[in-house]
């Protein structure tokens, strides 16, 4: 069996990439199409069977080299002198890191500032983002100093962990800012 | 939990930029092992895929100050590797330019002396693994770019400079071969028995 629309469209579908009119045409058509249905089931267990081929690494002296270089080339740190107030407070972990993020949600409710300063911090919370992650890569990277065993589920997890919550803390931030922001151009 | 891949890849892509060189490593870990198997079985030799691996990435950190996201970084990085192993394949004195010229998805006729659906069984993996890294390179690399580095069709053929039509027609005749390689091990199998 097999039909000319899943050449042109099944890969396509299954990696995602149809977008609206012809993802709706081709959505239809599979439903009664059993040619598609076949070949589309086929395809999946494919791309399943592929993406379980074994997968290589370099030598490990590979992986230092680059590292090494990524470092010595990387350009100077940028720091917003807000942050270095917080740098103290972050290093105690996880809880002091929420409190930070709080503190900040706190300290720039909107409220408080005109409408160019909000426009100011919106650029600018984007840095501010940059610079949290930074902070909890330091910790992170200081643990895993102590761990050798780069593997640890339990830094993984706690690395999961910390971003999320700055993830979430700086959405609400942002959410609320906007909200501030076009309050502001309503009046 | 779980957060969108590329997003994190923006996140410390501009991380780095702005002086975390520890940024780098997430990129690093998480594109280490799809990017070398691809070299690997783009070149079939594991000194050489490591020596385009390397320049591969001394080309990223030149470059990472500047980029500016107009790529997605995995597309981005699949394409500066893909580069590197067509030299380097040029280099060894391959014929690629008729390789990569035909295979369009025209060309393509129902069923293509192929059966129609086929059951891949566990014991095929270790074949089909022979099996891809003897495809025509064109077709390997589109399979494999899909397959272990998540790269869209349509960033393909942006990295391969053809149409999107001739990278879904690969990915068809790289199918239909893994599938003839596989028929034909079950055809000598089943003679066997009998
Ligand atoms: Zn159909």
């Amino acid at each position: 069996m097999f039909c000319k629309e899943f050449n042109e469209n099944g890969w396509l579908y299954l990696s995602d990439e149809l977008d609206g009119e012809s993802g709706k045409y081709f959505e239809e058509h599979i439903q009664h199409c059993t040619a598609c249905q076949a070949q589309l089931a086929e395809a999946r267990q494919w791309s399943n069977v592929i993406d379980k081929l074994p997968l290589h690494r370099p030598s490990g002296t590979i992986r230092k080299s680059i590292l090494r270089e990524a470092k010595a080339s990387c350009p100077p740190k940028e720091h917003t002198g807000f942050f270095r107030k917080w740098q103290y407070s972050l290093s105690f972990g996880l809880p002091g890191l929420a409190a930070a993020a709080l503190l900040l949600l706190i300290l720039i409710k909107p409220w408080n500032h005109s409408d160019t300063q909000v426009v100011d911090i919106l650029m600018w919370d984007d840095s501010v983002a940059i610079e949290m992650i930074d902070l909890s890569l330091a910790i992170i990277t200081m643990e895993k100093d102590y761990n050798e065993n780069y593997e640890n589920d339990d830094v993984d997890f706690l690395e999961e962990t910390t971003l999320s919550v700055f993830h979430d803390e700086l959405s609400d931030l942002r959410t609320e800012l906007e909200n501030y922001n076009s309050m502001a151009e309503s009046i | 939990m779980k957060r969108d891949i590329n997003q994190n890849d923006a996140i410390w892509v501009r991380s780095y930029q702005k002086g975390s060189d520890k940024a780098f490593n997430k990129l690093y870990d998480r594109y280490e092992r799809p990017l070398f198997s691809y070299l690997l079985k783009m070149l079939n030799n594991k000194q050489i895929a490591e020596d385009v691996f390397q320049q591969t990435w001394m080309k990223v950190i030149k470059a990472l100050p500047e980029y500016r996201e107009q790529q997605r970084f995995g597309s981005w990085l699949f394409g500066i590797a893909h580069h590197a192993a067509i030299d380097q394949i040029r280099k060894t004195g391959k014929q690629l330019v008729d390789e990569f010229a035909s295979e369009t998805l025209d060309e393509i006729d129902a069923g293509a002396e192929t059966p129609d659906t086929i059951l891949i069984k566990d014991e095929d993996s270790a074949r089909l693994y022979e099996a891809v890294e003897q495809l025509p390179v064109a077709q390997r690399s589109v399979i494999l770019m899909r397959l272990h580095g998540e790269i869209s069709f349509k960033e393909i053929a942006d990295i391969e400079k053809c149409s999107i039509n001739t990278v879904l027609g690969r990915m068809h005749y790289a199918i239909a071969n893994l599938k003839k390689v596989l028929v034909t091990d079950t055809q000598k199998r089943s003679s066997y028995v009998l």
